[in-house]
């Protein structure tokens, strides 16, 4: 094959502009260049004899560098380019322009509010111009949001949008401690405007009391320097995640789960989004979030106000940031670790050939292979009302309770098997395929989850869900016990 | 191929300033080229800053682009001997990301422009893949 070696690299390459090269792949060529050229092995690969970032093989005009495509026979006839990715950036910066920092300016009052971030040298009075002309939006006014927003306000952020469409609640006091007795069925977005105005008028704050999806979360974020993501459900976190992957808008991501948490960087300088990490949710129900696993009450507040750390840092251009690294922490037993994240080049989003182009308002469910498409066997359920006349009936049906040990401690389901889905698998010969078998969760979500499972496992017997879970039959009245659950 | 000193004409010197502000507060990105000897830029080939996302941080040079370059340079019986990127509002220091993509043996010029005037010029280079980097000096030359 014709080899054309960039004039920048062929130094190394005994200075031939063209190569013909006894090769049919990429990776017979790289071994014919390195062996009749051997200096040439020290610039193309590392120390680990992977491909150097800068190095890019092309055959014709498709990129080849990949180690996948190097056994990819080439066809006679195509010319191999052997180019390199020529680019760089600024010094470490921050998000935050000087023309936008010289254009901000202090009062008196101000400067002795932040004289302790000024006594810091990687701040100074122009940090704290560059964090009073930064605009951030929060998403998610809960649990995390309570300390990110908190902090943004008193660390001087010049204006904070947040974004939330609930009410206080009663059992949200538990972990959002921005809010109060008195927010109590109050917007949240209204409740954070209070406590970022009792903390500092002079923010501009704008509150966005509505749930994001396809057609609004672009508009909601558009224009911002960061956007934070205190969402507690896999579905805004994705639409947050393609949104701002999509604007180019660097994410810090939190997520919390009974006692760990987790905190990461994406799309900063062209680093990886958040499917790079996570190319798709988990399926629905297999992770139940807060409202249904539980959260200890500080959790919230440790990665929140790592979030709000992250988020200072990168508007201050300090430091270093998770950018490329997933924190977790283990609150329990007080573990943390770091995980690299690696932008991958197939990523559906930020890849060399991305298929997601756009946010769209995915259906959650049928996105995960929930909503049976029309192929499939559809899931027969039952209705609440249907399945406690069985019951009563005491017809020969046998009940597969699915909840995980804590969510069974709240609330029993009486004459139950219990049948992690992680389990079901292995014990399916408990079942017995010549009666009906109905499973039971909380939503009746993982309940479907559950029958796909055994279905793919090739169990005959007739399977059930329980359509809308423990929750829809609450208020059945069963005859002979009075109030049942 | 070490170095200590780079010559680069009054001409380039000029072109590469006037660019830089032109493309502010974009970077600018181009590749140097000399002749034979290697002893003297004298021409800059400006490349398009094909980089997706912030340019006032970041520049790429589209890999097509630079071998369409290449031939250029070639037909005009020249070298390429570096490249030429600007730091908008920054100081013209090698950043990580340059660091990280820097090519041996190549002259890397950095210029250092604000929106009211230019404050600084400076080249480095590396021998080795993972070496270290050197500062090299400039000297200023009319063109021969």
């Amino acid at each position: 094959m014709k080899v054309y070696i960039s004039a920048t690299l062929r130094n190394y390459i005994g200075k031939n502009a063209v190569l013909s090269a006894p090769a049919e792949n990429i990776k017979e060529l790289l071994g014919f260049i390195t062996d009749e050229y051997p200096e040439s092995k020290n610039i193309l690969f590392d120390e680990n004899d992977e491909l150097r970032s800068f190095i890019q093989i092309y055959a014709g005009d498709e990129n080849r560098s990949e180690r996948s495509f190097w056994y990819q026979g080439i066809e006679d006839g195509t010319d191999v380019y052997l180019l390199p990715s020529i680019a760089g950036g600024s010094p470490l910066s921050g998000l935050i322009s000087d023309e936008r920092r010289k254009a901000v300016a202090f009062d008196d009052s101000e400067v002795e509010r932040f004289g302790r971030h000024m006594l810091l040298k990687e701040i100074g009075v122009k940090g704290q111009k560059k964090l009073k002309a930064s605009r951030v939006v929060v998403i998610g006014a809960g649990a995390l949001g309570s300390p990110v927003i908190q902090y943004l306000a008193a660390a001087g952020v010049g204006t904070i949008k947040v974004v939330d469409h609930e009410d206080v609640s009663l059992e949200d006091l538990q972990s959002q401690v921005m809010h109060s007795l008195r927010d109590v069925k109050r917007p949240r977005v209204a409740s954070a405007k209070d406590t970022v105005r009792n903390i500092n008028r002079s923010i501009v704050f704008e509150a966005e009391n509505a749930v994001p999806d396809a057609d609004n979360i672009a508009e909601m974020i558009d224009g911002y320097d960061l956007v934070i993501d205190c969402s507690d459900n896999y579905k805004t976190r994705y639409l947050i995640g393609d949104a701002s992957a999509i604007l180019g808008i660097p994410l810090v991501y939190g997520a919390v789960y009974q006692y760990e948490g987790r905190v990461s960087v994406f799309n900063l300088n062209g680093g990886p989004c958040l499917r790079c990490a996570n190319p798709a949710p988990p399926p629905p129900g297999l992770v139940p979030t807060c409202s249904e696993g539980g959260v200890i009450s500080p959790l919230p507040g440790i990665i929140g106000s790592i979030q709000a750390n992250e988020a200072l840092k990168l508007l201050l251009g300090i430091g270093e940031h998770l950018d490329g690294k997933l924190l977790i922490i283990d609150s329990l037993y007080l573990h943390s670790r770091i995980l690299k994240v690696d932008k991958r080049h197939d990523c559906p989003l930020c890849g060399e050939d991305p298929t997601i182009t756009e946010v769209q308002d995915f259906d959650y469910e049928e996105f995960c292979g929930l909503k049976p498409s029309g192929e499939e066997v559809p899931i027969a359920g039952f209705e609440p009302e249907e399945l406690a006349k069985k019951i009563e009936n005491n017809e020969p049906i046998t009940i597969v309770d699915v909840r995980e040990p804590h969510e069974r401690s709240i609330l029993r389901f009486p004459n139950a098997m219990v049948i992690p889905i992680g389990q079901l698998v292995r014990r399916q010969k408990e079942l017995d395929p010549e009666h009906d078998t109905v499973f039971i969760c909380k939503e009746g979500k993982r309940s479907i989850l559950a029958i796909n499972t055994l279905r793919e496992a090739g169990y005959k017997g007739p399977l059930y869900n329980l359509k809308g879970g423990i929750d829809a039959m609450k208020d059945i009245i069963f005859s002979h016990e009075g109030a049942w659950l | 191929m070490k170095r200590e000193n780079i010559s680069v004409s009054n001409e380039v010197y000029e072109e590469m300033l006037t660019t830089a502000h032109e493309a502010y507060p974009y970077e600018v990105c181009g590749i140097l080229a000399g002749s034979g000897d290697r002893k003297m830029i004298d021409a800059l080939y400006l490349a398009k800053n094909a980089y997706e996302g912030k340019k006032e941080f970041f520049y790429s040079i589209d890999p097509e682009e630079l071998f369409r370059i290449e031939k250029r340079i070639m037909e005009n019986g020249r070298e390429v001997i570096g490249i030429y990127h600007s730091h908008p509002d920054q100081p013209a220091v090698m950043s990580d990301e340059d660091e990280k993509r820097m090519i041996p043996a190549l002259v890397y010029i950095v210029s250092s422009v604000s929106s009211d005037c230019c404050s600084g010029i400076r080249a480095y280079m590396k021998d080795d893949p993972d070496g270290e980097i050197i500062p090299i000096t400039i000297g200023w030359a009319e063109a021969a």
